[in-house]
């Protein structure tokens, strides 16, 4: 606060032909400085550690990437994300209508409640989530004492116990650990959208009720076109958020059975590995992948810009 | 003569088409016992987890570490504080500790952001200059690089 304050003074002693010319500039000066230390400078180091060994001393040029490449674990990562980013956002925009529409015809207490309940995930950390959903998979090898909730179903019918997380099949274990990120991410999609839908006029339902249109008709042909933006916006952030995904692979399996994901192998090759360079190299990599999404925001923004 | 008689047919049939629907806004509160079970049950389905956690926490750890929670409803009285006190405490890192550092971190790391936002935003918004539609495509841009791109650059900054 001293800081901009100091900065207005200081702008405001120029003659006033050039304070209007320097002023923005003085406005924006901390977030630009702050976007450089925290965000560009980084990147730009990242990608130039990408292209170094692992201490960063010798340079080996593309060597990092072709290796990542043939690394088997690797590509079962991106196969990882890949299904990450084709499953959750989806899920959880599809599950974030859906209550939120429900909600919507409660009674104003129940609304609030039955929000509540779906929006607590959101206040506990993914790591917290991840101990949550452990209970839950779950498994003890004797039979008759398990303490996972699905094995306790499992045994109540009649079947044997089984390890969840170490179900490689279909990548059965991904999925699981997904069923968790989903659930901490569903309050989320549901404010913002039932936000939205709440937004929508009255008058265009109503017309679209005279015109005799069922009540699907009526949400899928009505209501969500006109809740659309927020409907992508939602996605475009829970997307991110998975492409980012670490703390819950990493809390849950470690990576182990088949569930690595990029945020995790930069993790361990970071960290276990102590391999600066592949470490940069699958960072270089996640940014890549998301360079199509900063383009769509990009534009997005630029349309907002010119209707607004 | 016609146009009206058709006129009053559809404001008829607008009267009942609304009672007889429901709906957002003004139509709300007026969910069918279906609507109203299918919302029970996915909250109770966003609960579970959550209440199962709850349950373990205050059992004592060799029952939580041999049955299930849910055998905990056949003798609700066994129940302990016991884990409480200790995380709470006990123990090398008390969680005391713990909370001080999550304000530290949670307070500046929402403040600062914020007011840091709120003055370029006040720039982008209100001010002409030259370079303002760059710098916003950036800053925008610049919104979905992960946070891992910063770590070993800034661990190596900070450690300078």
């Amino acid at each position: 606060m001293l800081v901009f304050w100091l900065l207005n003074k200081l702008v405001e002693m120029l003659p006033s032909k050039w304070e209007t010319r320097v002023k923005p500039y003085a406005f924006l000066l901390p977030a630009v400085a702050a976007i450089g230390t925290f965000l560009i400078y980084p990147a730009v180091t990242t990608i130039y550690a990408s292209l170094l060994n692992d201490d960063s001393t010798v340079f080996v040029g593309l060597k990092n990437y072709i290796h990542l490449f043939g690394d088997d674990t690797f590509l079962s990562a991106l196969i990882n994300n890949l299904l990450w980013i084709v499953i959750v956002p989806a899920t959880v925009v599809a599950f974030g209508l859906l209550i939120a529409m429900l909600a919507d015809r409660l009674g104003a207490t129940k609304e609030k409640l039955a929000k509540s309940v779906i929006f607590l995930p959101m206040a506990i950390s993914l790591v917290g989530a991840s101990t949550i959903w452990r209970f839950i998979y779950a498994y003890m090898p004797d039979k008759n004492h398990q303490i996972g909730l699905m094995n306790g179903i499992v045994v109540a019918l009649g079947g044997e116990p089984q390890a969840w997380l170490q179900m490689t099949t279909l990548r059965f274990n991904t999925l699981l650990l997904m069923v968790a990120y989903i659930w901490t991410q569903v309050g989320y999609a549901m404010v913002l959208l039932s936000a939205a839908i709440k937004s929508v006029p009255e008058d265009t339902i109503e017309a679209g009720r005279i015109d005799g249109a069922s009540e699907v008709a009526v949400f899928f042909r009505i209501i969500v076109p006109q809740a659309w933006p927020t409907v992508i916006t939602v996605f475009i952030t829970v997307l991110i958020g998975v492409m980012k995904v670490f703390d819950i692979v990493y809390a849950m399996t470690n990576g182990n059975f088949d569930t690595d994901v990029i945020g995790n192998a930069f993790f361990n090759a970071m960290y276990f590995s102590a391999d600066c360079g592949t470490a940069s190299a699958i960072v270089v990599i996640l940014m890549i992948a998301i360079v199509p999404i900063m383009v769509y925001q990009v534009r997005q923004f630029r349309a907002q810009e010119q209707n607004g | 003569m016609t146009v009206t008689a058709a006129k009053d047919k559809t404001a008829v049939r607008a009267v009942t088409q609304t009672k007889k629907t429901r709906g957002v806004g003004e139509n709300a509160g007026k969910a069918g016992w279906l609507v109203e079970s299918v919302v029970l049950i996915l909250c109770l389905l966003w609960l579970v987890p959550t209440v199962g956690l709850l349950i373990t926490s205050i059992r004592h750890s060799d029952a939580a570490n041999s049955t299930g929670w849910w055998t905990w409803f056949a003798n609700p009285l066994d129940i302990t504080m016991q884990n409480y006190k200790g995380v709470l405490t006990g123990g090398p890192n008390p969680m005391g500790l713990a909370f001080v550092n999550s304000l530290t971190v949670a307070v500046p790391s929402t403040v600062i952001p914020i007011l840091i936002a709120a003055f370029a935003a006040y720039a982008f918004t209100f001010m002409e200059f030259r370079g303002r539609d760059v710098l916003f495509i950036v800053v925008v841009g610049l919104l979905v690089v992960p946070n891992q791109v910063a770590m070993v650059p800034l661990s190596v900054l900070f450690h300078n």
